[in-house]
Order: structure tokens, then sequence, then C-alpha cells
């Protein structure tokens, strides 16, 4: 691999351990979620929150897990047509930052190859047909580029079936 | 050693949830084979979503 900065990095779940107050990424709505609400969200059994970190103390990124469903009338005909009629089990991925002091060093890729692989093993135990994303203005590019798909009714909103990302490890041949 | 007796015990219910519809979703076996079969997403992974498992394997082959 080329020097993309993942040296050192490891992604563990979000504890009292780590400094949600040095925390920046740019969106004070993502950085205040991560200071105020996560720790309360995950006790009460509503999300998963994991974080990027160099130094078991630092928050060099963040995101979020929750189940979610989708309405199948607003996933495209090519897929509409093929599942069952009510709603769709399937994974929010609902936030996902990155540190600013750590913008160019690509770890959204980390974050994100971190939170598909953890849905997949999720939707091993309890059934989830994609993960969901609800873009934020300017990182729809992101996403797109990396397979997800965008909902009919909603462009913003983006899913990425399991099944893509389980052909993925299988075709790296990675050890699930 | 005393004995005591078993209350008998109430029948347990054999559907424990509701449907997730109102409206009942039925397939005959065939035809539910087919739809799963038709769920999957058949295109091939893309590079870049290749690159950023790769590079989170490097991670975690590194921590």
């Amino acid at each position: 691999m080329t020097g993309i900065g993942s040296t050192g990095f490891h992604i563990e779940p979000l504890s009292p351990a780590h400094d949600r107050e040095g925390f920046r990424c740019g969106e004070s709505a993502l950085d205040t979620y991560l200071q105020r609400q996560a720790r309360q969200d995950i006790a009460r059994n509503l999300t998963r929150v994991y974080v990027l970190t160099n130094d078991g103390k630092s928050v060099n990124g963040f995101y979020s897990l929750s189940a979610t469903a989708i309405d199948p009338t607003s996933l495209p005909t090519q897929f509409a047509r093929k599942l069952p009629h009510f709603a769709i089990p399937a994974t929010l991925l609902g936030r996902m930052a990155v540190d600013m002091r750590m913008h160019g060093r690509n770890l959204g890729n980390l974050i994100l190859a971190s939170a598909l692989r953890m849905s997949l093993e999720g939707s091993r135990v309890i059934g989830s047909w994609a993960v969901v994303v609800d873009a934020k203005e300017g990182a729809r590019d992101f996403y797109l580029r990396r397979d997800f798909q965008p909902f009919s009714d909603h462009p913003e909103r983006l899913f990425l079936t399991m099944t893509h990302y389980a052909r993925l490890l299988s075709g790296l041949s990675i050890a699930e | 050693m005393a004995t005591h007796p078993v209350a008998p015990q109430t029948q347990e219910p054999t559907c424990f949830t509701n449907p997730p519809s109102d409206k009942p979703w039925v397939l005959t076996p065939a035809d539910a084979e087919a739809v799963i079969a038709s769920w999957e997403d058949t295109r091939e992974p893309g590079e870049e979503l290749k690159a950023a498992f790769q590079q989170y394997m490097e991670m975690v082959q590194q921590a």
C-alpha cells in the first residue's frame, strides 16, 4: 500500500477514556453529538459509536451505527421489484466524521471500511440488507465512488448492500 | 425429599410477533427461492471500495 497514513491507528468503541472535547470536524452538529449526545445514546442502546484513535485517547474520527428500515418503494426500481413489500431491515451509518487536523490522510476510508465490516458482522446476527447513509452536502461523491447508490426519492440518501461488501471480501480472499 | 407438584404450563404461542406489514406476504417455496436469489447485488466491487478496505486491513494488521 502507498503511504496513506493508517500506521498506528486503530478503531475501538467510544469510552470515557477518549478525549471527546478536543474533536473538531468542522461541522458543529457532529462535534456536539460526539461531545454531548453519543454516550447517552450508547447507554440507551440507541446506537453504537466507534472512534479512530492513534493513542487510545485522541479521537481522530468516529462513526455511529444503529438499526433502521428502508421503505422498498424508495429504492431504485431494479431493487424494489425484487424485495418484499414491507420495511427492509438495514444498518444506518448515522454519523461519520474525521478531525480537521487529520484532513487529507484518507482516514475516511478507514472509518468507512470499518463501519462496513462491523455492519456485515452484525448482519450475520440480525438481518440487515444494506448500509444506509444520509450523505452530508459535499460528501455524496465520496460514497458514490465507493459503490454506494442513491435512493430514488432522496438522492442524498445512499445505500450499499451487504451482498456487495461481502463480495468484495470474498474477492480479496479475506477470511471472514 | 419433598416433591412439589408442578403446575401445568400455559400453552406457549407459536407466533410471537406480528408480521412486518398488515398485508400478508405469501410466497410458494419456489417463489421465495427465486426472490431471495434476486436480492443479490451483482455488481463487482469498485476500485475505491477495494482500496478503502485494503487500507483498513493494513491498519488492522499493524495494530
